[in-house]
This record gives structure tokens, sequence and C-alpha cells, in this order.
């Protein structure tokens, strides 16, 4: 092979090598910073390794919307959500079609068509974080439920401790989640505690006092 | 020393003491037929490669779950970075040192060689372990869609460009398990078409390996290519009838190929044992009605199918030119499956298409006992027969034919086994061989 072709093959290979690792970042810091905002319940996924990645892995439970295409779609096709905002940025599904819809929308996979109503895997799962910041977040506070007295019906039901709710970033189809909102306050700062960590051994009667006993740093 | 080699050196004490043999003469060929005295080198040099490697990644790992996205993309990039500088440093030492080797220091015409294979297999290898790595890692760590088959596809077209350009059968390998890799991963079907593209492009690699000597390169080349091949025909055709008909397609087509590599020794016996094993576990499991119920497919895989059977049957007619008549009867294989399924689209049992298949396994089966009685191979004669009766068991155990279908099969077969027993009785034999005794000189083609 002559030399000269063998070193623009060459260039052209790696150059496009590089390209797509600047490429898939790109894409995802795009979508990070200039997509329209979206808010959407969400509940933390914890296993065992929960605190040893760089991110949380969230479940956004929007799965299934109208299909309103003409023929059915194949399994794994990738299908349109035409969605928009409603109170407080909250995203709305309103249909899922083939075409490319006039407003915002979303890319997804179709998994199956039950009637009209396409199933589907709502396309961000992952909430990234520094790993300093993940060791701050309490397990339990994410995921424990309670039993709470609804006012209206009177009637005891088993609610999450903590609403959760996932702030998104959509943009030419992609979505990306930007944060995890406990309460409305953003999941890095809703459980920060002031001071030092200290281990305190409660009273047992009334002659006795709290006894706190300041512990070492870290976990 | 290879096992001749160790035969003869076994052998010559005899000799000399039979007086075949002056002692001289002995130590001349036992001098002569010496192989290379073993090295450490190379095993210690790839182990300490593997462990550097190994360590380097378990390091990496350690820290991956820890690193921010930015400080993961340095990660990722870093090593991809170094891998395509060290394959330019190469191409550049290599077309030197071709070019100083050439034309020699005072000008005379050398051979053309350039850097050690292992150095070629090492950059090679290096670079497509860190381009894959790359693309997954930065895939993971900026995760916009789950669906990284895309991502895979580019890569392998890089890492193709890159195979012809650095000549390395590992990156061949990598690049291979690679497009494979995208179409299993690929939740839609396109990739597919493209997979089979990459994948046929990479092929014509194989004959630049053996026609630079590289025989054990070649062979490792070969073998991951067909593995992705097996792997990309199960992920294009997810019914078993069709998963069936291409594992046995490319099984019957490695065994034909292998009887055109012949010339080149034990790199064709490799060919034609890895192919007739396969082609044989094919039609165990196309032995099965199972396997046939069902039938259906898209026109794109019924023009896979022609495509295939036209390649077998040219790689057929070679082989029955060159009178290499079992490697011929393993090439109908494809031609057989392809009868069965189109029986299958009739038969929605898959009876027809089972009992077919049984049947033509009984022709091949005949056809390795009779090769191995012409050649005197006991143990060719032995595997022939256990072929047979590993194919009456599959028609005993497969519940899709009814008692009486079976009983009716095995009617039938011990009828035939009855009529060739009266055609093939000793004193026919001597009759024919006294009417026509040129019989006796007449040798079969070259064959396994």
């Amino acid at each position: 092979m002559h030399r000269k072709w063998l070193w623009g093959a060459f260039a052209l290979a790696a150059a496009a090598e590089v390209f797509l690792l600047v490429w898939v970042r790109g894409a995802y810091r795009t979508v990070e910073a200039e997509g329209a905002e979206y808010t959407a319940p969400a509940s933390v996924q914890f296993t065992a390794d929960f605190y040893d990645k760089n991110y949380i892995s969230i479940h956004v439970p929007i799965d299934k919307a109208q299909w309103t295409g003409a023929a059915a779609p194949a399994e794994g096709e990738e299908v349109y959500l035409a969605v928009s905002g409603g109170k407080d940025k909250a995203l709305q599904v309103l249909r899922a079609q083939s075409a490319l819809p006039d407003g915002p929308y979303l890319l997804v996979r179709a998994k199956r068509l039950d009637g009209d109503v396409l199933y589907f895997d709502f396309p961000a799962d992952r909430l990234y974080m520094d790993a300093e910041a993940l060791r701050k977040i309490p397990v339990t506070e994410l995921s424990e439920r309670v039993q709470v007295k609804d006012p209206d019906t009177g009637r005891v039901e088993t609610r999450m401790k903590n609403a959760l709710t996932a702030s998104l970033r959509v943009k030419d189809g992609r979505a990306v989640i930007t944060d995890l909102l406990v309460n409305g306050s953003p999941v890095s700062a809703a459980f920060t505690t002031v001071g030092k960590i200290a281990d305190v051994k409660y009273a047992a009667s009334g002659k006795e006092k709290d006894t706190v006993v300041p512990m070492a740093e870290g976990r | 020393m290879d096992s001749h080699g160790q035969w003869l050196k076994s052998e010559l004490p005899e000799w000399q003491a039979e007086g075949l043999v002056t002692e001289e003469a002995a130590e001349a060929l036992a001098e002569r037929y010496e192989g290379p005295a073993f090295s450490w080198t190379g095993p210690l040099f790839a182990a300490a490669a593997f462990c550097f490697a190994a360590g380097l990644a378990f390091t990496g790992a350690g820290l991956w779950g820890a690193l921010p996205q930015d400080e993961r993309f340095v990660l990722a990039a870093a090593p991809l970075l170094l891998s395509i500088l060290a394959a330019a440093v190469f191409l550049l030492a290599d077309g030197a040192a071709r070019h100083v080797r050439r034309h020699g220091e005072e000008g005379e015409k050398m051979p053309r060689r350039g850097l050690p294979v292992f150095l070629r297999e090492g950059v090679g290898i290096f670079h497509g372990i860190a381009a894959t790595a790359a693309v997954w890692m930065v895939h993971d760590s900026f995760l916009l869609d789950p669906d990284m088959s895309g991502l895979l596809a580019a890569v392998s077209l890089c890492l193709l460009v890159m195979l012809y350009l650095l000549r390395s059968a590992g990156l061949g390998v990598i690049f291979a398990a690679d497009a494979a890799l995208a179409a299993w991963v690929a939740p839609s079907g396109w990739i597919d078409g493209a997979s089979w593209a990459l994948l046929a492009a990479g092929f014509p690699f194989f004959f630049i390996l053996i026609g630079g000597k590289r025989q054990e390169a070649g062979i490792a080349y070969a073998w991951g290519w067909i593995a992705s091949v097996l792997t990309l025909t199960f992920c294009t055709a997810s019914a078993q009838m069709w998963q069936v008909v291409f594992f046995a397609i490319a099984a019957s087509l490695t065994w034909l190929v292998g009887s055109v590599l012949r010339p080149y020794g034990w790199i064709g016996t490799a060919f034609r044992f890895l192919g007739g094993a396969a082609v044989f576990g094919a039609l165990f499991t196309a032995g099965f009605g199972a396997a046939w119920r069902g039938a259906d497919g898209s026109w794109l895989l019924w023009v896979l199918l022609v495509l295939f059977l036209l390649a077998d049957g040219a790689l057929l007619l070679r082989a029955a030119g060159r009178k290499e008549w079992l490697s011929t009867a393993a090439g109908i294989t494809p031609f057989v499956m392809a009868a069965a399924a189109l029986l299958a689209l009739w038969d929605e049992s898959g009876v027809s298409s089972a009992v077919v298949v049984s049947c033509f396994m009984v022709f091949l089966a005949a056809a390795v006992i009779a090769r191995g009685i012409q050649k005197g191979r006991n143990w060719q004669i032995g595997s022939g027969l256990l072929l047979l009766l590993a194919d009456g068991a599959v028609r005993l155990w497969d519940s899709s034919l009814t008692f009486g279908q079976r009983g009716a099969f095995f009617l039938v077969a011990g009828a035939a086994a009855a009529a060739l027993c009266v055609l093939l009785r000793p004193a026919r034999r001597k009759r024919r061989r006294a009417a026509h005794p040129e019989i006796e000189e007449r040798g079969g083609g070259e064959d396994a």
C-alpha cells in the first residue's frame, strides 16, 4: 500500500475513534446544559454496591402511553413520545407515535403494544454524582415507607417517607436526570448536617444526662 | 520437536542395532530433525504481559466507581491515545525496517521483513482492547441511551481499517467480536446488516495472513471470525430452525475451507476437524422434529440462505473436482438443510424435515465409515459407527414422531441395511474383483 494512503487511512481511523468518545460526552453535556427542564416522580434503586458507584440508579415510573401510529411497532423499535410540561414542569406524556412530533419529544424503545397502550422503559435512569456527595446520602431516608392517614378518605395508606422527584432535561429526544429532589430540595443538600459526627448515649432516667461522644470522620 | 521427530528419535537406536544405519548416519539424522530448543522467553513474556494487563485492569476497575464523569473520560481516552501512538510508532519503525532490510547495507537485495510478529500482535491487541474499552467506558459514564450497538458498530469499522494497516490477528479477533457483539446487543434490526457487511469485509484478511506464511495467526483469526459469524447468525435468525440451518451452513463451509487449505498441512486438518464436529452437531440438533416447528422467516433470511448456498456450491464443486468425496458429501449438508427448511413450510409438525436430516446423517456416517475402510483408519470407522448409533438414538428419543412413524423409519432403515448386506456380501465382491481386477488399483482422492 502506498505510504501516503496508509497514513491517510490511519489518521482517519484514529480520528474517528477519538471523535466517537468526544461525541458521546458532548451529546450528554449538550442535553444537560441546553435541554428543556421537566420534573417526574422517581424512586431510588438500591443495590449492595450503592455506595461504590458514581451514580444513583433512579426509576421514573413513566412506562406507557397511548399509541397513535398506524402499524404496531416491532419490539426494540425506536418511537417518539410527544411530551409537555404541566404544573411545576411535571413531565406529561401525551401520546406515542412513529412520526416525529411537532413539539418536544422523547425517543424510547418499544417493549410491547397492549391494545392501544404502548409499553416502554423510561430512557433516563442515572443521576451521576461525585463519590463524596453520594456517601452522604442516607439510604433509609430515600427508601423508608410510612403509614399515613389520608385526611380526605380517612384510610391509612403506605407512602414514601420523603417525596422523591427527578429533575430532567430533554433535548432532541434525549433525556438526562440532572438532580433528585427530596421534598423539593436537591438530594445533595437535603441531608447535609452541620457540626461533627457524634455518637449520642441517651439518658435512661431523669437522674442521667445525654452524653455526646465525638466520632472519627468518615464512615 | 514434532511427533514425527520424536518417533524418529525413538526408532534410531533400534535401526542402529539392526545395522540398518551406521552410528554416524543415526547421529546425522537425529541432528537434522532435532527441533528448535525450547525457550522460556516467549511464555514468560506472555505471562508478564498478561499479569501487567490484568493488574492495570483490576486497579482501574477498583478506582472506576469512585471517579467523577470527567475523570472517567480521561481514564477511558488515555489508553486509546497511547495505543494510537504505539500503533503509529510501530508502523513507522516497521516501514523503516522493511526499507533497510530490502536493500541491505551495500544495496544488495534482501527479503522484505518487518518488525517481529509479537510486537505487531502486541500493538494490535492493545489498540483493539483500548478502543473497545474506551467506547464502553465513555458510554457508561455519559449514558444517554442504553443501546450501545451503534457505537460498537462504529468502533468495529475503525478497527477494520486498523486491521488492514496493522495486520494483527489478535486485533482481527477483537474486531470480529465487536461486530458480532453490536448485533447481539442491538434492539432493532439494521445493525445486523451492518455487522454482516463488517465481517464480510474482514474475511479477506485471512488470506493476507496465510499469504504471509502466518498459519498460526491465520487459524486463530479464522476461528474468531467463524465464532463471530455463528453468533451473528443467531442474532439475525431468532427462530431455532434458522439458527440450525445457518449453523450447519457455517460448519459445512468450515469443512470445505479445510479441504481447500489441505496444502497448508495441519491448518487444513484443524479446519476439517472443527467443521466435521460442528456439521454432526448441527445434524443431531436438526434430527429432532422440534427444531423445524413454526418455520417462518423474512425474505432477508431466504436471500441470505441462497447466498450461502451459492458459496457452498462453489466450494463443493471444487472439492468434487479434486475427488475429495467425503468433503463433497459434507458440502451437501446445506442443500439438505435448505430442502428440510422448505419441507417444514409444508409439514409444520417438523417430522418430514427431521426424517430427511436423519437419512442424510446415515449417508454421511456411511461415507465416514467407507473412508475409514479405504484408508485403514480404525478411529474413523469407529466414529462413523458412533454417529450411526447416535442417529438411531435421536430417532428413538424424538417424540415428534409417533410410535408408528418411528417403527416405519427403523423398518425402512433395516431393509436398506439388509439390501446393502446382500449387495456387499463377500462372494459377490470376490466375483466382481475377478471380473474387474483394475478395481483394486484405484485409489481415492486426497481426503480426510
